[in-house]
């Protein structure tokens, strides 16, 4: 195996333009990615160590963080187990009305996400179809951060489905059915041969999932209630910051959760580049 | 150990795919599952070794009833075509995989397995890259890793599947004479799966010719290449010239040359007659035979093969002792000298 040295290493190939292409991408990362975020970090920097602590590292700001990125990661967890048994089905079997399943999948992708927020609103609130069985037995979903749960798991569950499904179709039965003739049960199966070779994929799925949900607000405003310290989420906090015409505490929080969803994407990254050098195919 | 199946019949929607198949497996032996594509040899292979199950019919191993086991419990060695290695494991530890699965109470320990595993890459020759992982290897390694993947566990039969169908002409007739010795020096009853006749006819004790979901003739290389039970059998054999030839009282008449029938019996009337390229003598133009204009001389071989064509455009083969005196676009008789009749189809 080769494996390239340095970043810019200048090599006779035979595919032309790396010169041009690298530079219209660096270009349009600058202009789209770089230059929007770096003015964040610019507006924040200037207000000052004590206002950014006022602001961004409040009590009622940490609580929200907290919330963002626990509610994510829970999120992301439930659609990594349920995105995998999706993309399972949908590769394994055959069945009618597959491709409206996977059309299906895909919606929370298309759908406005305010409207899937009023309609799970609708649908988990005490006088909704599924809130008047529900809260009756204690279980409340609408305005409580289980809902803010329901919510971030429904838009992320297409990205699960969607890496999974690649790798799991490459994997193909024989592996499975060879694994069953050397003796294994369907659980050893599972575990040391499927899991181990989709794992990375999963592990994307994962990241994109919990990248979405944390930067989530549509969906979540309608069904979270939006009370302080209870049921509030980052995002919002930085909108109530712009309402009050704020920009400066605006951009503190958002600096922060930038910092933060930049350290644990970075983290699922380096174990994914660990996990593939390990296995060296 | 012995392998018998009864009236197997299976069905994938409308497409049958087995029509009532009985089969036994002696043991010790070399069975080779010959066929066109869709024949329904690969169906039968996975229905031996639990990956498919029949709709109704009765399957056996070593004389226990196997018909609805599951494959792990089955105790069968099978190598697929495509390897089927498991990617992220490295060569040992696909090799030790069915060896680590076992249950606490019958696996053995960790030292144990290690043993048997470089044991095994020995009888596979590849024991210096035991550490390596399969996309580093080659074709014709991959499929040895299988093989000793395959016969770790002690498999009471063995079920290979188009095995050297991924690989190439050199490596395949190695590989497949090595497969030979490795099934003789331990002893086991393996059944494999196989388009190639050379390689069925090279390679197994007896060929079990199949053809849309039946069994055609069940038999040695050598009866099943004198005595053909059918049309098919000897047209997918292979290299036979088609000639339309007419049978009366037991002899065979083609273009005015009379022979006796060396197939199975062929009522009177119009058959179709097959020559193999070697069972012709070549003659003047005029002479009793088939008339036919040379197209081009061929030396793929030790002897020259010639293309001819009848005045109806049909291509025959035909391997000739020599081929100096002849030049392409000459007129030529081809007097049969052997043959096999059929009823027309």
């Amino acid at each position: 195996m080769n494996r390239r040295n340095g970043l810019l290493q200048r090599r006779a190939s035979i595919i032309p333009g790396f010169g041009l292409t690298f530079g219209i991408t660096l270009f349009a990362l600058c202009v789209l990615v770089l230059v929007p975020l770096s003015a964040v970090f610019v507006k924040t920097a200037g207000m000052g160590w004590q206002a950014y602590a006022d602001v961004a590292l409040s009590s009622r700001a940490l609580k929200a963080y907290k919330l963002s990125f626990g509610a994510s990661a829970i999120a992301a967890s439930i659609n990594a187990v349920f995105g995998l048994m999706t993309a399972w089905v949908l590769v394994r079997y055959d069945f009618a009305g597959k491709r409206v399943i996977s059309a299906l999948v895909d919606l929370p992708f298309a759908l406005p996400t305010a409207v899937a927020g009023i309609a799970l609103t609708a649908l988990y609130a005490p006088n909704g179809w599924l809130g008047r069985w529900l809260v009756p037995h204690g279980i409340e979903v609408a305005f409580h951060p289980l809902g803010i749960v329901v919510a971030l798991t429904f838009v992320g569950l297409p990205f699960v489905v969607r890496t999974v499904e690649p790798v799991l179709a490459d994997l193909g039965a024989d592996v499975e059915e060879a694994a069953a003739s050397l003796g294994a049960s369907r659980f050893q199966t599972f575990r040391r041969v499927i899991f181990p070779a989709i794992a990375p994929a999963l592990a994307t799925g994962f990241a994109l999932a919990f990248a979405r949900a944390v930067g989530e607000y549509g969906s979540v405003i309608f069904i979270a209630g939006n009370m302080p310290y209870k049921s509030e989420i980052a995002p919002l906090l930085i909108i109530i910051q712009l309402e009050q015409f704020n920009y400066a505490g605006a951009t503190a929080i958002a600096a922060t959760m930038l910092v933060a969803s930049f350290l644990l994407l970075l983290a699922i990254n380096l174990l994914q580049g660990w996990q593939r050098r390990r296995m060296a195919s | 150990m012995t392998v018998t199946a009864t009236d197997v019949v299976k069905s994938f929607g409308n497409f049958a795919a087995l029509n009532g198949v009985s089969l036994d497996a002696r043991p010790g032996e070399f069975l080779a599952l010959l066929g066109p594509s869709g024949s329904g040899k690969t169906t039968l292979l996975r229905i031996l070794a639990g990956l498919d199950f029949p709709d109704s019919g009765r399957i056996e191993i070593g004389g226990e009833d196997m018909s609805n086991a599951a494959a792990r419990d089955r105790r069968v060695g099978f190598v697929f075509q495509h390897y089927a290695l498991f990617r992220h494991m490295t060569v040992a530890d696909n090799i030790g995989f069915g060896l680590t699965v076992r249950p606490r109470a019958t696996r053995p320990p960790r030292r144990e397995i290690a043993r048997r595993v470089s044991e095994l890459l020995d009888l596979v020759q590849l024991s210096h890259i035991g550490g390596r992982y399969p996309s580093q290897l080659s074709g014709g390694q991959r499929q040895r890793v299988a093989l000793a993947r395959a016969l770790a566990v002690e498999p009471r039969i063995l079920l290979l599947d188009e095995p050297f169908g991924a690989l190439d002409a050199k490596v395949r007739k190695d590989l497949r004479r090595w497969l030979r010795s490795v099934h003789d020096r331990m002893g086991l009853t393996s059944v494999f799966v196989t388009h190639d006749q050379e390689e069925a006819l090279d390679l197994a004790d007896r060929v079990v010719v199949m053809d849309h979901g039946r069994i055609e003739q069940v038999d040695t290389p050598e009866a099943l290449w004198d005595r053909p039970a059918s049309a098919f059998v000897c047209d997918f054999l292979g290299g036979a010239n088609r000639i339309a030839c007419h049978v009366s009282g037991g002899s065979v008449d083609i273009g005015g040359v009379r022979l006796p029938n060396s197939a199975p019996a062929c009522g009177d009337g119009p058959a179709t007659a097959f020559v193999r390229p070697h069972e012709f003598a070549l003659a003047e133009p005029g002479t009793a035979g088939v008339p036919v204009t040379l197209r081009r001389i061929l030396r793929t071989g030790a002897r020259p093969a010639l293309e001819t064509a009848t005045a109806d455009g049909s291509v025959l083969e035909v391997i000739a002792d020599a081929a100096d005196h002849l030049a392409a676009g000459a007129a030529l008789t081809l007097v049969p000298l052997a043959v096999r009749a059929y009823p027309a189809a």
